[in-house]
């Protein structure tokens, strides 16, 4: 049991990791357009089989 | 090869196909009928670049091709003018826009392949949501080819200007959506020290162990509490500086108990601790705002720059020279050209030329007004016709489309309100909850002093308000989800509630009860003619005009062997009978006696009349009117069965209304303007009926506004849509029933919810009060009795249609 007393507060560092790392992705804009992203996610071989360009310069 | 079974709607744009469709596109080696020229291009582009996985991936349909009558691609050559929103440096131009016509992800996905492709462009960013497509191009090269692709597609493009509005909008989302999943990680880690609590209270836990969970719940909770749920204190602090309950009055003095509560068990070392149920609670109010929220500003991202539809550029008079110049620096006095197809952007006289004005969006009459030298023409107005040269009467600002903007704002402090209801119960509830924690302190205190403090907290928590403030949203977030799926866009929050209570129907007519094309009803023809020759001659005459009287005639097969034909603007069409060498004339009254002295007068006034004549003898009255829109008859008559007044308010004249009036069996008033609308809504509304309005054009923005709960139909006018409550997109009108299906299923379900949190607290509160209720127990049942509305409330997605 006393591994307990370890394990339980590092429960609380990853939360502020993950809630740090949220944060940041949301003021990044990564869930701005989220209709969009979910579908582009599964089309992702149709998007890069003929693409003339590659899709690195998207921003 | 196979061919497609009888289809009734055009494979690309979902429009239903004309009877004699001819027109086809090879899609996966199955041929599919389309309903014109237009998507049978864009189809053919879209299947030629081996991008046929767009109509397999698809959602929705995409936008008609034709519907973009004015191709303004090579505006965006021009760099001073894009220099006004895109930005421009040494490496690249970025330039923003603003793409309509965008339904479904496969549009994003099309619009990125195709404009990847174009050697001009770096790179493309499509952000479906906002109805934006950012394009970076190379410093040198024009923007007008890239625009052209977009245009050809069939979607409609303008500048995307920056708006306060629309980035006050981003930043909201962004930082509700921070609230929203820090709420939901504490949520989730408070829920797992708790359930090792609980466990722990059932078989014995360390004490250690249990203050350990407890301490580290502790700033988990206080963090959730400042940072996801500190707009419930901000918003009960101002009201209460007003000296004002609201719901969150009660909800903000609920988490601060129940947290300083277990604060103070924790640094006690003893008593219960209710550090769940307060993330908890947090994260789902969190949860039904944010969703319902961000229904409602998807539409109005692109209302909020649709808003304003004129052209961007306006041909100017300067130095005996055209110059296009940007409209904001055209100023009052100026000569200005409008082509045919372009809006006009302001107030204007005609100074020369002779053309057919479109003011359906003012008038609501279908067919277009003619315009003469000196007549006035308005700004938002369509010129259907032959070009324009006008003077500019008054800056835009004073114009009447301004005006009506006026209009609107006025009638948007009208608007009757149908939430406050809940906020009015809260401010009594929660007098009466402080009340009888009160009693219970005092109470206990005289009879065990241990006792009081936990027992008025379980009166505190008991009364949780959870339940109470969810019951109504949570309902409304299910009831408005389902009607975005079924081709309504739901814009205010609380429509649906309005929706149930309506007792009262307005409808507009032209373009609302029915189509704006026209069609052929009625042919007298003069003795001896066929109706069939004479309608041969018409069709013949007619295909060469693209004035909005010709189009029934496109459909018609015709033999007629005519030669120089001829359109007058604002008259009619003349040609050649090639056999009998006799000159034919197609057209209004005058026009047609010119040559044919006696052809009679009009047969009626209740439609549309077009003359047929030859030299000396007149062949033909043809008579046009409006098509209802389908499914408007069953509508009415179903609406009627449920007891509900029906009333027409249209602004075109009154023969044509009380045409259709009498086909629909309903009461009209026409003829009226604007402002009239206004007031007729003003004396329902007094006279007790909680009115319901259904409208497209600008002229019933107003109405649509000031009404208690207001649907705008398909193809409404952008400043139409941005007024209305509901903006129906499918283009049959039952989805009225879906409307009200919708209206008295929420309602249904908010009843049950707010019945069972009102029982609920009924028993709870003095069980607690007496002391049987220990707080575990209480905040147990508040977790659960806000689960249970949540969970009623999503009863309604699984509602029939």
């Amino acid at each position: 049991m006393e591994s307990l007393y370890l394990l339980i507060p590092i429960a609380l560092i990853f939360i502020i990791i993950v809630a740090a790392l949220l944060i940041w992705s949301i003021n990044r804009g990564q869930y701005d357009d989220l209709d969009n992203d979910a579908w582009r996610a599964l089309n992702d071989d149709l998007s890069s089989k003929s693409a003339p360009k590659g899709d690195n310069d998207r921003n | 090869m196979n061919v497609e079974p009888a289809a009734t709607q055009c494979f690309h744009c979902g429009e239903t196909l004309p009877t004699d469709a001819t027109l086809w596109v090879q899609v996966d080696n199955t041929d599919r009928a389309v309903c014109c020229v237009g998507c049978q291009t864009v189809a053919k582009l879209i299947t030629g670049s081996a991008m046929t996985a767009f109509y397999q991936q698809r959602t929705n349909y995409p936008p008609t091709a034709d519907q973009q009558a004015t191709q303004t691609s090579d505006w965006y050559n021009d760099k001073t003018w894009l220099e006004t929103f895109a930005k421009v440096n040494a490496e690249q131009q970025e330039i923003p826009l603003l793409v309509t016509g965008m339904s479904c992800a496969a549009c994003a996905w099309i619009i990125e392949r195709f404009l990847r492709e174009q050697t001009e462009a770096q790179s493309i960013h499509v952000q479906l949501t906002l109805g934006k497509v950012t394009i970076h191009l190379h410093p040198d090269s024009n923007a007008g080819p890239v625009i052209d692709v977009l245009q050809r597609l069939g979607y409609g493009v303008q500048p995307w200007r920056a708006d306060s509005r629309l980035q006050q909008m981003r930043e909201d989302y962004r930082r509700d959506l921070r609230r929203l999943g820090i709420a939901f990680l504490g949520m989730m880690q408070v829920g797992m020290f708790a359930i090792a609590l609980h466990a722990g209270a059932l078989q014995g836990i360390d004490t250690d162990l249990q203050q350990l969970l407890r301490l580290m719940s502790a700033p988990l909770t206080l963090f959730v509490l400042v940072y996801s749920g500190r707009e419930f204190f901000e918003r009960a602090w101002q009201h209460l500086k007003h000296r004002t309950l609201i719901m969150d009055s009660s909800v903000a003095l609920a988490l601060a108990l129940a947290t300083a509560a277990s604060l103070w068990s924790t640094v006690q070392g003893g008593g219960e601790t209710y550090y769940d149920s307060v993330t908890m609670f947090v994260f789902f109010l969190l949860l039904a705002r944010f969703l319902e929220k961000r229904l409602r500003d998807r539409d109005l991202i692109q209302l909020v720059q649709l808003a304003d539809e004129l052209p961007e550029f306006v041909a100017v008079l300067k130095d005996q020279q055209w110059q296009r110049l940007p409209r904001h620096r055209v100023r009052a006095g100026e000569i200005i050209k409008v082509a045919t197809g372009e809006a006009i952007a302001f107030d204007a006289r005609v100074t020369s030329g002779t053309s057919i004005i479109n003011e359906s969006v003012f008038t609501g009459e279908a067919l277009p007004r003619t315009v003469l030298k000196d007549d006035v023409v308005f700004a938002g107005t369509v010129n259907e016709g032959a070009s324009l040269e006008l003077i500019v009467e008054h800056d835009f600002h004073e114009s009447r489309l301004a005006a009506l903007a006026q209009d609107i704002d006025q009638a948007r402090q009208d608007k009757p309100v149908h939430l406050q209801l809940i906020d009015q119960f809260a401010a009594r509830f929660i007098g009466i909850v402080l009340v009888a924690a009160a009693i219970t302190f005092i109470a206990w205190w005289n009879i065990e002093p241990a006792k009081a403090f936990w027992a008025s907290i379980a009166v505190l928590v008991v009364a949780c308000p959870c339940a109470l403030s969810l019951a109504t949203p949570a309902a409304l977030t299910a009831g408005n989800a389902w009607l975005g799926r079924r081709g309504v866009r739901v814009r205010s929050e609380t429509g649906l509630l309005a929706a149930a209570t309506a007792n009262h129907i307005i409808f507009d007519k032209t373009g609302t009860l029915t189509e704006t094309r026209l069609v052929i009803s009625s042919i007298f023809t003069a003795h001896g003619v066929e109706i069939d020759s004479a309608l041969n001659i018409a069709a013949a005459l007619q295909q060469f005009s693209s004035h909005p009287a010709a189009r029934p005639f496109h459909g018609i097969d015709h033999n007629a062997p005519l030669r120089n034909v001829e359109i007058i603007a604002a008259q009619g069409v003349e040609g050649w009978d090639g056999e009998r060498n006799v000159r034919l004339r197609l057209g209004n009254l005058n026009f047609c006696r010119q040559i044919a002295p006696g052809l009679p007068e009009r047969p009626d006034e209740n439609h549309y009349w077009i003359a047929l004549v030859e030299d000396g003898r007149w062949l033909a009255w043809i008579s046009l009117s409006e098509t209802l829109r389908p499914g408007t008859k069953h509508l009415v008559s179903a609406l009627k069965k449920e007891h509900l007044t029906l009333e027409i308010l249209s602004g075109d004249t009154a023969p044509r209304v009380h045409q259709i009036a009498a086909d629909l069996d309903m009461p009209f008033t026409a003829a009226l303007q604007p402002q009239k609308k206004l007031e007729e809504l003003k004396n329902r509304q007094n006279a007790g009926a909680t009115v319901m309005a259904i409208g497209d054009g600008l002229n019933d923005a107003p109405l649509l506004r000031a009404a208690d709960v207001s649907v705008a139909v398909a193809g409404a006018t952008a400043l139409a849509q941005a007024q209305a409550d509901f903006v129906i997109t499918e283009e049959s009108i039952d989805r009225l029933f879906m409307i009200r299906k919708a209206a008295f299923a929420t309602r249904r379900i908010t009843r049950q919810n707010l019945a069972w949190a009102a029982g609920y607290n009924l028993v709870g509160l003095p069980l607690a009060a007496l002391g049987y209720v220990p707080p575990w127990a209480a905040a147990l049942g508040m977790s659960a009795s806000s689960l249970l509305v949540v969970l009623n409330s999503l009863r309604l997605r699984r509602l029939k249609d």
